[in-house]
């Protein structure tokens, strides 16, 4: 189910676990577009994440009686657009869609492999988040509850949410980048924040 | 829905699939290299991302929250002001601005109704000094030297040799007559808190922004139709193969062939940057050159020299043509340079070390107070005795 109106209404307003939730409901259809045209993994998840970038920036400009979908189009179309153009230029990084491509066909049991790893690992780092922020985590990551509702079943301010949800979602980032094994780490080198 | 075909288009379809060759890849952005290949890729995108977005995809979840942090870093990070989000929730100043001059979001009146503010209120601010809207003026050179005043209401016609040059209203329109006419050049000046077009004597269309000059011969006679500009200007020109069209600021030279473009030169700018809308043009200053493709911007740094490509909101470049104010993420030296060239006011800044964002979009129509009392909405404070406006901006 796509997100409703008062979800897309909440993010206009500016509500960031709104905007989450859109993201993570449109995510991976807009990852699989761009991969299609520009074919390097790391450029499409940067693409993945500007256009996201963009949709925030233009909150206030979008109206919620149009489809979502339109203006997700014409972000990730003109940013997927100016990329191809830029693969058709570059040709180191030809040389690298061609690597990808040449890889594609046997990527698969690899990618299996990391799933796993990265759900261990996932599970681990959980493990070690302080109880308040597992909490947080637990509501607004899996259970879905926005920052607002977090608060008030938690009792405590919308911008502590925030913060536990920050803060988790980078702490388990470190964890995995420092206890994943070689395959994981390369897989992360490159993103580091 | 529409099937690829062709050689490229088929190719294309391979390559999206994932089964080119290194050859057929090769050939393929070869072929993306071309213009010709704009429209089949944008085609393609199109229908790419309907059938993507049909089914329901997966991805590794380590990808996924690798973005989703970064992103929530990114957003918890970078508060970017709405320009007009006291505006949003003032349902009857809305409606009041959206009366006065086409405002953006008339369409989120009902739903945050119940927190409006009094429209008197803000009526109020500034009401015994304000400053009026720019309007259509400008002054045209003639080649022997004489001046033309025009302004908005004027409507008349200027014989020069075999050109005649009709004003209608906020337009000037060139028509060369006959043949082996001698060139003279005419210079159009659009000053502080005007704006004007031109249709020049080959049919292109020239809109200027307030501070802005044109230069152009009476008549295009040579290989090419060169004009020289300064300041800001949006250009719809004739296609004409034969001579391209040539816009000069300064060393810097835009060439075109047909096409539509914005050059927003101004020396109190920090750069020169040009934005194609449609068509293609090439940015040079001496050795260095940049070609355009729609939708991208070239920027000629004044301070390093350096020229770049950016991809642009194409729309917020040219909102001043189309009557309005657009920023995304703008500083408010940005804005206030705007301002201070439409409304004709002479800004200063009391501090100005506040790196607030603003964003939003309004009509150019409006008196300068009521731009000013969105931005107040949203931390920045005015201080405006006659045509001086003093700047602060909180942190």
């Amino acid at each position: 189910m796509p997100p409703g109106e008062e979800v897309l209404l909440r993010m206009i307003e500016g509500d960031e676990s709104a905007f989450t939730s859109i993201y993570r409901h449109y995510h991976p259809a807009l990852y699989i577009y761009v991969l299609r045209f520009c074919k390097i993994p790391d450029l499409s998840e940067d693409l993945v994440h500007d256009v996201f970038l963009k949709i925030w920036e233009i909150r206030d400009r979008i109206d919620p009686s149009l489809p979502f979908t339109g203006y997700l189009y014409r972000i990730a179309r003109n940013h997927a657009f100016k990329t191809i153009k830029k693969l058709a230029q570059d040709e180191g990084l030809q040389e690298e869609v061609l690597e990808h491509l040449a890889a594609s066909g046997s990527g698969l049991p690899e990618q299996v492999v990391r799933e796993k790893e990265y759900d261990r690992l996932f599970r681990e780092a959980l493990g070690r988040l302080g109880p308040q922020r597992l909490n947080v985590f637990r509501l607004c990551r899996q259970e879905g509850k926005s920052y607002d509702e977090a608060a008030a079943i938690l009792g405590i301010s919308r911008n502590a949410v925030k913060k536990h949800m920050v803060l988790s979602m980078r702490f388990i980032h470190d964890y995995i980048y420092r206890h994943g094994d070689l395959l994981l780490a390369c897989c992360l080198l490159l993103k580091i924040f | 829905m529409s099937q690829l075909n062709g050689h490229h288009e088929k190719l294309l379809q391979r390559y999206l699939d994932g089964q080119c060759s290194p050859e057929e890849v090769a050939e393929l952005y070869a072929w993306l290299r071309t213009s010709e290949a704009h429209r089949p890729l944008l085609a393609a995108m199109q229908q790419e991302f309907e059938q993507v977005m049909q089914q329901p995809q997966q991805v590794p979840a380590a990808l996924s929250d690798r973005v989703e942090a970064r992103l929530m870093q990114d957003i918890s990070r970078k508060k970017v002001r709405p320009l007009f989000s006291r505006y949003r929730v003032a349902a009857a100043a809305v409606i009041l601005l959206a009366m006065a001059g086409g405002f953006w979001w008339l369409a989120s009146v009902s739903r945050t109704a119940q927190q409006s503010l009094p429209a008197k209120e803000i009526a109020a601010v500034h009401k015994d000094n304000d400053v009026a809207p720019g309007t259509s003026k400008a002054m045209l050179t003639l080649a022997d030297g004489s001046t033309v005043t025009l302004d908005s209401a004027g409507n008349q016609v200027i014989q020069q040799g075999k050109t005649l040059v009709q004003q209608s209203n906020g337009q000037l329109q060139y028509a060369a007559k006959g043949k082996g006419e001698a060139i003279g050049y005419n210079t159009l000046t659009v000053p502080r808190g005007g704006q004007f077009n031109i249709v020049l004597p080959d049919g292109s269309h020239v809109w200027l922004n307030a501070a802005s000059t044109l230069r152009f011969p009476t008549a295009f006679t040579g290989k090419q139709r060169v004009v020289e500009l300064q300041g800001q200007g949006y250009f719809e020109i004739k296609k004409d193969v034969a001579r391209p069209f040539i816009v000069k600021v300064n060393t810097t030279e835009v060439q075109v062939l047909g096409t539509r473009f914005d050059i927003m030169a101004y020396d109190d700018e920090k750069s020169l940057n040009t934005t194609l809308l449609e068509g293609a043009v090439r940015m040079k200053q001496g050795l260095i050159q940049q070609q355009l493709a729609p939708g991208q911007q070239a920027v000629l740094d004044y301070n390093s020299g350096r020229m770049s490509v950016r991809a642009v909101d194409v729309d917020e470049v040219v909102a001043w043509k189309t009557g309005f104010f657009e920023f995304d993420n703008a500083a408010i030296s940005v804005i206030m340079r705007q301002l201070s060239r439409w409304y004709d006011v002479e800004v200063s800044y009391l501090n100005n070390n506040s790196n607030r964002l603003f964003g939003g979009r309004i009509s150019r129509n409006l008196p300068l107070s009521e731009i000013l009392h969105m931005l107040e909405a949203n931390g920045a404070k005015f201080n405006l005795e006659g045509r001086r406006l003093m700047v602060t901006v909180e942190n």
